[in-house]
């Protein structure tokens, strides 16, 4: 009964901020085919010939990162507002939860729409995503499943980012202020400490390694490595959500 | 049908906020929630609405356990002191945002409170004053129609003129409809004429829970010169003296006989009277 209040609030503020970034990208691609046009694109040629003239704008990089932004500044907003009118935790968080997924279907649809409308002015500059980056050797998805293939893999990474947004702004919000110390320099400390060691193991740059080529196989990979980040990052959140105190915003 | 507490106890490390709390809000009557500074009353209201968690006990509403139900936590609304609305809402989208919780909010009464406190609803939430805020508070719980409403220190930062209002707006709406309040506030003598029923709550534990005239009326004042009250108050239960000079004061529990002794009077008590005096007492308590 509380879950569509949230969800309408939510909804209408996510469409809102979604629609400004869509416009953005819709601009810059305008601009950069301007761009290309007066300045020149990235251009292959063989024996001083030029034989291909081109520039690539990427769509599922802002859309991602735009995600995570939502996911960190929306989830605790919705648990105030969730319990100042009576919702539990339960109903906010997957109020926004639902939001989130519904807004990333949205942002990675309109990128599928944008495609085929730009593919049809036929001009030099190509607009790719995630999928064609991995699998289509940044080509414009064609067909109809690469088309599928392209928006569920952005999809995918879009609930993944917003997923870590929300885990990052849910544990820093239960945390005390040493808690947040400790956590923020020990993400950065972990971090290093990971990248010497696989650079001094073998056996870890080898599983590494292994675990990427795995990803980048197959489209599927990709989307089930994704949709599991996704599933880690909110199942965390929630078990945050499960007891912490919610509070009034701080100036 | 109430909202009941059952040995509810909260720790912050080593403070215990409450301490095995029983108690229970019902019966569409004005509660009085009454204690010093960081005696545990916003502490128990935020238990109550699943802001916080307690760490023992229970807390029914209309016998449905709260935490995460929707459906017994709608039942409660909460004006607290800490605004959780997000700071770039303006104030009538707050308050549209309410009524799509509460179907029943009456959007009229609202828009018509504010009017009256002269609340600007195109102003945004954060950039209200200490007072306006409190009155864009209560202006959502006074409109909101569930059946028990909580108001964290409803008045902070409000003018006479405004508060007297408030306290004229909240008991018609106690009267006209069965909802139960729970108020607490610091400014018992303003508020005492609302307050139905008392609950004092001291370093996290209930001192009383009574009807306030069965509270008032189980006390009174003796007054006189000092060594006459202090032979009156032999083997009397005192709760609280004070000394001027030669005369003194003191509170004393139960009923005064029908006629003073010579030299001293009897003067009955009022809300605030009272719960200094128990405070006094419960302070020298823990003192000793």
């Amino acid at each position: 009964m509380r879950f569509a209040p949230i969800f309408k609030y939510r909804m209408r503020d996510c469409l809102i901020s979604g629609g400004v970034v869509m416009l953005v990208m819709v601009v810059m691609t305008v601009l950069s085919y301007f761009g290309i046009v007066t300045f020149g694109g990235y251009e292959e040629s063989v024996d001083g010939v030029v034989t291909e003239r081109f520039a690539t704008m990427n769509f599922t990089m802002p859309y991602v990162i735009f995600m995570f932004v939502v996911g960190i500044v929306t989830i605790r907003e919705d648990m105030r507002i969730g319990i100042q009118n009576g919702a539990g935790r339960t109903t906010s968080f997957l109020a926004n939860l639902a939001c989130l997924a519904a807004t990333a279907l949205l942002l990675n649809l309109n990128c599928l729409v944008f495609y085929k409308l730009w593919a049809l002015l036929d001009t030099e500059l190509i607009i790719i995503d995630l999928y064609s980056m991995a699998f289509l050797q940044e080509m414009t998805p064609d067909t109809l499943g690469e088309m599928l293939m392209c928006f569920i893999t952005g999809t995918a990474a879009s609930l993944a980012l917003a997923g870590c947004g929300v885990m990052l702004s849910l544990v820093y919000w239960r945390l005390g202020k040493a808690g947040k110390w400790i956590l923020s320099l020990g993400m950065g400390a972990a971090f290093i400490l990971f990248i010497n060691a696989s650079a001094s193991y073998d056996w870890l740059r080898l599983a590494l390694t292994n675990f990427f080529v795995w990803v980048v196989k197959a489209p599927i990979n990709m989307d089930v490595f994704f949709l599991a980040l996704a599933a880690v990052f909110f199942g965390i959140g929630r078990a945050v959500t499960l007891k912490n105190p919610i509070t009034a915003a701080t100036a | 049908m109430a909202i009941e507490l059952k040995g509810v106890t909260k720790r912050y490390g080593a403070t215990t906020a409450l301490d095995k709390v029983s108690v229970s809000f019902g019966g569409g009557i004005v509660y009085g929630l009454l204690g010093a500074n960081g005696a545990g009353k916003t502490t128990m209201m935020n238990v109550i609405t699943n802001r916080i968690f307690a760490d023992e006990g229970e807390v029914l509403i209309d016998g449905e356990r709260a935490p995460g139900r929707d459906k017994a936590l709608g039942r409660v609304y909460m004006m607290a002191e800490a605004n959780l609305f997000p700071d770039s809402m303006k104030v009538e989208p707050a308050l549209r945002l309410t009524k799509s919780f509460y179907p029943t909010f009456d959007m009229d009464y609202a828009l018509a409170v504010a009017k009256r406190f002269e609340l600007p609803l195109k102003k945004k939430v954060k950039s209200l004053s200490t007072g306006y805020a409190s009155i864009f508070r209560l202006t959502l719980a006074l409109a909101v129609s569930t059946p028990y409403v909580i108001f964290d220190e409803p008045v902070l930062g409000l003018d006479a003129q405004h508060r007297d209002l408030f306290y004229r707006l909240l008991m018609e709406r106690a009267a006209q409809t069965e909802q139960t309040v729970i108020l607490s506030t610091h400014l018992i003598q303003e508020a005492a004429s609302l307050i139905s029923h008392a609950v004092i709550i001291h370093s996290g534990r209930i001192l009383r829970d009574m009807d306030t005239a069965a509270l008032t009326g189980a006390a009174y004042q003796v007054s006189g010169p000092a060594a006459a009250v202090d032979a009156y108050c032999a083997g009397r239960h005192v709760l609280n003296v004070n000394s001027l000079g030669g005369l003194k004061t003191a509170c004393v529990e139960g009923e005064p006989e029908a006629e003073a002794p010579a030299g001293l009077e009897f003067a009955g008590m009022d809300l605030q009277d009272y719960f200094i005096s128990l405070m006094n007492e419960a302070d020298r308590r823990e003192v000793k």
